[in-house]
């Protein structure tokens, strides 16, 4: 199935773009998707501690399950003021 | 109206408060807004909030806060002004290089509003002092730069009950959410986990437009207008001109505000 995935800030420059589409097997978790966007992108595994989702513009945690077309934001918490 | 909703506290406010003619005068752009109006006004007045954290989002907060007319501000900030501040934090000049930022703020804001009461508490507000400082309030405003400290006062507000104003930068993007304590997702709750502290680049109009934003939310809280940005985080990046919404909940594990 192909979702749709957003990356914001350090998450963002972490893959360099800031949108793609993934294609990933039915049923899969974000924790899935990450892992497999991780291989990809090996510095997103730098920020795995303090990453935050969310599918389909909700808060999610990494267990959620995603389907054919969803989005998928991932983001940090940001820390300056 | 401490740790009252607007809405409870409006007979009262347009009962114990009354607008000079000056006051009118100074704020009739904004009385003039359909739902805003004198009584909006007024509830301004009577509004007490603390800014922790001056500066750049702590700048643009307390300009606006002070310049609507929130009838008592206290800033919060053990900081002192140097000259790499003053890309963003605009509530300072070179001349207040070296002074500290508390009261510098204080002295600033006085003077685009002397008709409100605005106190600059030259302090770090930690574990210990926070629920003091914070308790004769009845909102605060979260323009700090790290989030030991942001857990901090998230605690103080579930403790006293007054709402949190959460903003952050960085780059040139930022976030902001507001917290209802016990009613809505509260920052420990979506970021259970701080990411590393360092010093972030910030471009100082991104910094004002999320304390803007900040700004405009209390405002909105305090006049009783609705929607608020209640368990949801909106996601601002200036590179791509998006703002994100993204819809939130409490965690009920929550070690700061969960039921469990």
């Amino acid at each position: 199935m192909k979702i749709k995935v957003k990356f914001f800030s350090s998450h963002r420059d972490a893959v360099g773009e800031k949108e793609i589409e993934v294609e990933i097997k039915e049923n899969s978790s974000l924790n899935d998707l990450l892992e497999m966007l991780s291989e990809k992108y090996p510095k997103l595994k730098e920020l795995k501690d303090y990453t935050v989702l969310s599918l389909n513009h909700r808060y999610a945690d990494g267990n959620s399950r995603m389907k054919e077309g969803d989005e998928v934001a991932i983001f940090p918490p940001l820390e300056g003021g | 109206m401490h740790g009252n909703s607007p809405t409870e506290s409006d007979s009262m406010a347009s009962d114990s408060i009354t607008l000079t003619e000056e006051e009118m005068a100074r704020y009739s752009r904004q009385i003039s807004i359909p739902e805003f109006g004198k009584a909006g006004q007024e509830k301004l007045k009577n509004a007490r909030v603390a800014v922790v954290g001056a500066g750049g989002l702590g700048s643009a907060v307390a300009i606006y806060l002070a310049a609507a007319g929130i009838g008592y501000i206290k800033i919060i900030d053990d900081d002192v002004v140097e000259l790499s501040n003053l890309n963003r934090q605009i509530l300072y000049s070179e001349s207040d290089i070296g002074r500290d930022k508390a009261h510098s703020a204080e002295k600033k804001l006085r003077a685009i509003n002397p008709d409100i009461e605005i106190v600059g508490v030259n302090e770090r507000i930690t574990e210990k002092n926070a629920v003091g400082l914070l308790k004769d309030v009845d909102a605060v405003v979260d323009c700090l730069d790290n989030f030991e400290t942001r857990y901090v006062i998230n605690d103080a507000a579930i403790e006293i009950g007054i709402p949190l104003f959460h903003g952050a930068c960085m780059e040139m993007g930022g976030q902001v959410m507001t917290v209802i304590p016990k009613r809505t997702a509260c920052l420990k709750c979506i970021f259970p986990n701080p990411p590393p502290h360092k010093k972030t680049p910030i471009l100082g109009a991104v910094a004002g437009t999320i304390g803007t934003i900040q700004a405009t939310e209390v405002i909105k809280f305090f006049v009783g207008m609705e929607p608020l940005l209640t368990n949801k985080l909106l996601i601002y990046d200036s590179r791509f001109f998006s703002y994100d919404i993204i819809e939130l909940e409490r965690n009920e594990k929550c070690p700061s505000c969960g039921v469990i």
